[in-house]
């Protein structure tokens, strides 16, 4: 059954207060590491712990980390992405009304690890309830010296932020979201520089999700042993799933990494709802390519079981779709959200999107022409990792998996 | 009609500038706290904004036109928003959309303001509520797990269709019509 390893406040769903965050143990990862710890040992330690960031990319957070300029006149900032608008997920929303002062510890920690007296929590423009929740916590942080000059009356100086956004996928890109953050349109910035180098107003910044920062308290105060041994050699530690879709108790879900896909929809989800069958699995949030049935009943939720799936973990977001739905339906309907998403900076991902939703719009009217599948898979392949960011490739993931896994879908309707 | 922000909002103005280093980050905030009291992002409010910022005026247009919060026309009195990517679509969005579409009388257009100006629909991209799914938002606020029936009563209240019928001298009522959706 569900349990919660490393986010126990989205058990109860209504601890989101200091009192109770202090009575759970709160801050007392903080104390100890302002107390006992130097700023690299806390890095050390999150290195250690394997700890990948929960995004999405599932990039090692404490290498991220040490791609900070070892020596900087400048300023450095830390920021957390809530930007969360991958289509499936929902986790990081119940971290933000549920878990804020873990959010706030985890970015605590995370400024003495960097060196960082500003943080800044990037949160979408409708999470305006959570943002709320955020902000109450923030307010009793300061008001309980954990916040500001001279916390816990150990030295450290750190401020954090509340920034919304205003409706725009595209900025939870790290750097479209830094040039939100400026005050300018989301466009993506070309790569290197990478943001720990030159980021925020042009000053070495950390960008992590929020699932990554909140999972920084349980690892220093329990260490990097601890949370490993919560997963597998290679996925270390827990994760967070949002499930939805045709399933009997969708929700967040802490996962032990590792586990089977199988194990989290019956045991978790109480299985298919209304006991239909299971025909699409999107495993890691609508980028990702899609799963077949069986395919999905060998798949683990780590990271290399996907991968050797040809698939990805992602964000943890899991869609389940049961054999009511219509592939080509399904694919039209992601192929819109990302045309309209596309930011319009690079030539293949404009065009490319916007031509994959048209034809496929005009294959579900039942005017597609008998090269339309092929011309599909034609635009993927002028469109992936030929943009400046991975928008463009997310977008193709579902129309190369739907089409070549569900081929005869497709050509009923274009034949029909 | 010029717009020009309040004391109380240049206060807040002020509160909202100490948080960056540079004033340019304000320019969203000060947008969304233009459309707040206003509805939406006039063209004087561009001015306004860019004025208050010392900023090129393109600037702030080109931000406002890029971020779909913004609305760039008047908007009906309540302004809903319905999911419409996979995870609320397959739940029943569809249905919940085709009944405001309906009840809104807004013809062959997949979006707008019915013709006494009290809502407006929009279709947006995830919302991130798909486990609650459908999902939309009415005047801001997240309504989940929405059925065309629960939307129904909903959008009754909000038109004080609910609200006993009130003879004549005798007063308000507490089902005052337009008021905010729960909060």
């Amino acid at each position: 059954m569900a349990e919660f390893i490393c986010f126990p406040a989205l058990q109860s769903k209504t601890r989101a207060g200091l009192d109770a965050y202090l009575e759970d143990g709160g801050y007392q990862s903080l104390k100890t590491a302002l107390d006992r710890l130097q700023p690299a040992e806390v890095a050390a330690e999150v290195k250690a712990s394997g700890l990948r960031g929960r995004g999405g990319a599932g990039f090692p957070t404490g290498m991220k980390w040490g791609f900070l300029p070892k020596q900087t006149e400048k300023p450095v900032y830390l920021v957390c992405n809530a930007d969360e608008g991958e289509p499936g997920t929902f986790k990081d929303r119940d971290l933000l009304r549920y878990a804020p002062h873990q959010l706030i510890e985890g970015m605590l920690l995370t400024c003495f690890a960097i060196g960082a007296r500003i943080g800044y929590i990037y949160i979408r423009g409708e999470f305006l309830e959570e943002a709320a929740a955020v902000n109450r916590a923030l307010d009793e942080a300061r008001g309980a010296g954990l916040l500001g000059r001279d916390i816990l009356g150990r030295g450290l100086d750190v401020d954090l932020h509340v920034h919304m956004g205003a409706g725009a996928y595209i900025c939870g890109e790290e750097t479209a979201l830094l040039n939100s953050l400026e005050g300018r349109r989301g466009l993506p910035r070309t790569k290197p520089p990478f943001p720990a180098v030159v980021g925020l107003y042009g000053c070495p910044t950390i960008i992590n999700n929020v699932e990554t920062l909140a999972a920084v308290p349980p690892i220093v105060g329990h260490g990097a042993d601890w949370y490993r041994a919560l997963g597998t050699e290679k996925s270390p530690g827990t994760k967070l799933f949002s499930v939805s879709g045709h399933v009997e108790r969708p929700g967040v879900y802490e996962v032990r990494l590792g586990t089977p896909f199988l194990q989290l929809l019956e045991e978790d989800c109480g299985g298919m709802k209304g006991g239909r069958r299971l025909k699409v699995l999107i495993p890691g949030g609508s980028s990702v390519p899609m799963l077949t049935a069986a395919e999905a009943a060998t798949l683990k939720l780590d990271y290399e079981s996907c991968l050797e799936h040809g698939t990805m973990l992602g964000s943890g977001a899991v869609i389940v779709l049961d054999e009511t739905v219509s592939v080509p339906e399904v694919v039209r309907n992601l192929a819109h959200f990302y045309a309209h998403e596309s930011c319009g900076q690079c030539t293949p991902c404009r065009e490319g999107t916007h031509w994959m939703h048209t034809i496929l719009e005009r294959v579900l009217a039942g005017r597609g022409k008998s090269g339309d599948l092929d011309l599909l898979l034609d635009i993927c392949q002028h469109v992936s990792f030929r943009t400046i960011c991975a928008l463009g490739d997310a977008a193709t993931g579902p129309v190369k998996s739907g089409i070549s896994k569900f081929r005869n879908e497709f050509e009923a309707l274009v034949h029909a | 009609m010029a717009f020009t922000f309040t004391t109380e909002e240049r206060q807040e103005i002020e509160r909202i500038l100490a948080r960056y280093p540079e004033p340019m980050s304000a320019t969203i905030p000060l947008l969304h706290l233009a459309q707040g009291r206003l509805g939406w992002v006039s063209p004087e409010v561009v001015d306004e904004v860019a004025r208050v910022l010392e900023l090129p005026r393109i600037h702030v247009a080109d931000v406002v036109s890029f971020y779909t919060m913004f609305q760039r026309k008047p908007v009906g009195r309540h302004r809903i928003s319905v999911c419409r990517t996979l995870s609320c679509h397959v739940l029943g969005g569809h249905e919940i959309l085709e009944y405001l579409r309906t009840r809104l009388q807004l013809g062959e257009a997949r979006s707008g303001t019915d013709p006494r100006g009290l809502f407006t629909l929009e279709e947006v991209e995830c919302l991130a509520a798909c486990g609650t799914g459908p999902v939309l938002l009415i005047n801001g606020v997240y309504h989940e797990g929405l059925t065309v029936p629960g939307l129904k009563l909903l959008l009754d209240k909000l038109e004080g269709l609910d609200a006993p019928l009130i003879a004549p001298g005798s007063g308000g009522t507490d089902a005052a019509p337009g008021g905010p959706a729960n909060g």
